[in-house]
């Protein structure tokens, strides 16, 4: 019987070899991948899991992630999860007992007052725009490869990109210190 | 900052450095990745193997013939309930084909309730209560069937169109998943310690099987509404909605509607509030008149099925770890509940 950590995968290359590329790579993409789950969310338990999911669909395929872009493959899996199935499906495990005292230190109030104005003018955007201006705007991509990632048209995107745009700057308003949006 | 910037370019540049300011830690655990990710491997790997050995097994049985049609034939067999629907007008369901491959509603809201079960009596075990509404509605036996009804194609049941409008006010919202009250909540890091630990406890696990398959499911509504057939339906819709004062609000989602002040979701402050239950008996009304749940889930079930067939030894396996965890949360509810 092989030993689990020196099995030969079908591509060339060690198990144990991979998987310190990939734990390298993970090191790397957990920070981006994170902050994407999260815009995507708005809420860090659950992009906790979904960077984890995606990571482990991106593990499987590492032979073949590696030898693009692992990263665009992970944001790929990420960006096109079913998210509102794992909202439904995880949801008792947000809870938070009683007795816990409330994080909202005062001298974080204002990151807490923004990080929610920002959670909330996402989730005013259908799912659709929401995904687009994430990847097009806050992680920075160009509109093809928001295209490529969701595997609609450019002209998809731009249509999205827009709208989407313009409902958040009517939610979230100039974005100066200490102003807030329209709601 | 660059003087070629747009005023876009430049509350873009802003938005981001807000979302850099405000986002969370997102923990991210790389042993139980590759521990999963191993796992998830093996079990392809087994049923490759599996199917190679059907194979091998066949030839040597001199069925050589017959294998020799199968992997001709690259296209996977479409069965007939691959593209059957279920319209249930009397309990508002909406069955379509890959839907038969996951739990019910009702059956979902039971594996909930054994998870939340199992979830408070972990965090007891640390000295903690859950409390917030959210987790503890799941700690109620689900008994009663979803008054809302499915609403994939937005409002069309009309005793929910009557009741509940386009909203879901007076809905015991949490029980029937409807609302997400607790997903913004921010919480401290021995919070979100307990609640993991709880979560990855096996008695947790047990409810949770891997359901994830190998190809991303592709968005088949939005496929069926992009199509011209798709097309057609909703604009059939639209023309009634208009003798009722009502039109579609695209930018709004798939099934907005708007009198072209107020709407079925999101109205601006200054209009008061969204679109009332009369709208959406319209809404619902102008729905049957034109058939569109009944053409528009067709079309959905008409793509549904060649994947269900790509992927069928997949889906089953899917459903049978779901069934097991079915039967799991029940005895888990006997002994515990």
């Amino acid at each position: 019987m092989i030993a689990d950590d020196i099995g030969v995968l079908p591509s060339g290359g060690t198990r144990t070899e991979h998987d310190a590329e990939f734990t390298a790579f993970v090191a790397a993409a957990k920070g981006d991948l994170g902050k994407t789950a999260w815009l995507l969310t708005g809420d860090a338990h659950l992009a906790a899991e979904l960077v984890q999911d995606a990571l482990v669909r991106t593990y499987v395929a590492w032979p073949r992630a590696r030898q693009t872009d692992p990263l665009a493959y992970a944001r790929r899996v990420l960006a096109n999860s079913r998210i509102d199935m794992w909202r439904r499906r995880r949801r008792e495990v947000l809870s938070a007992p009683a007795s816990f005292p409330d994080s909202a230190r005062v001298d974080e109030s204002v990151v807490v007052e923004h990080r929610d104005e920002l959670v909330r003018a996402l989730a005013r955007l259908t799912t659709r725009q929401r995904r687009v201006v994430v990847l097009r705007y806050l992680v920075g991509l160009t509109e093809r490869e928001v295209a490529a990632d969701l595997g609609v048209s450019v002209g998809a995107v731009k249509s999205q990109a827009s709208r989407g745009l313009s409902l958040l700057r009517m939610h979230l308003g100039p974005l100066d210190d200490g102003e807030s949006g329209t709601r | 900052m660059s003087q070629q910037m747009t005023p876009d370019d430049l509350w873009v540049a802003r938005l981001r450095d807000r979302a850099d300011e405000v986002t969370p830690d997102v923990l991210t655990d790389v042993g139980i990745v590759v521990r999963r990710g191993r796992r998830r491997r093996a079990a392809r790997r087994a049923s490759a193997i599996g199917g190679a050995a059907v194979l091998a097994i066949g030839i040597a049985l001199g069925a050589a013939p017959a294998m020799r049609l199968l992997t001709d034939d690259v296209r996977p067999a479409v069965l007939p309930e691959d593209r059957e629907v279920v319209v249930d007008t009397t309990n508002g369901t909406i069955t379509l084909p890959l839907d038969r491959y996951f739990l019910t509603e009702t059956e979902q809201a039971e594996v909930r309730h054994a998870s939340a079960l199992a979830m408070h009596e972990c965090a007891a075990d640390r000295g903690y209560a859950i409390s917030d509404l959210a987790s503890r509605s799941f700690l109620t036996p689900w008994t009663e069937p979803n008054p809302i009804g499915d609403r994939r194609f937005g409002v069309w049941w009309m005793p929910s169109a009557e009741t509940f409008g386009y909203g879901t006010s007076g809905v015991p919202s949490n029980t029937y998943g409807v609302s997400d009250e607790t997903g913004g909540r921010a919480r401290t890091g021995e919070q979100r310690d307990i609640l993991d630990e709880c979560g990855q406890t096996p008695t947790v696990q047990q409810f949770w099987p891997d359901t994830e398959l190998s190809e991303h499911t592709p968005d088949f509504v939005g496929l069926a509404l992009e199509s011209s057939a798709g097309r057609a339906a909703l604009d059939d819709w639209d023309a009634c909605l208009v003798t009722h004062g009502l039109y579609r609000r695209e930018q709004g989602g798939r099934w907005d509607v708007t009198d072209g002040e107020r709407r079925s979701n999101g109205t601006p402050a200054e209009y008061g509030d969204n679109l009332g239950p009369a709208s959406a008996v319209v809404d619902a009304r102008c729905k049957a008149d034109v058939d569109l749940v009944d053409r528009l889930t067709q079309m959905v079930a008409d793509r549904q099925a060649p994947f269900i067939a790509a992927h069928r030894s997949e889906l089953t396996a899917i459903r049978v770890a779901l069934d097991n965890s079915l039967d799991r949360a029940r005895d888990y509810v006997d002994e515990h509940g």
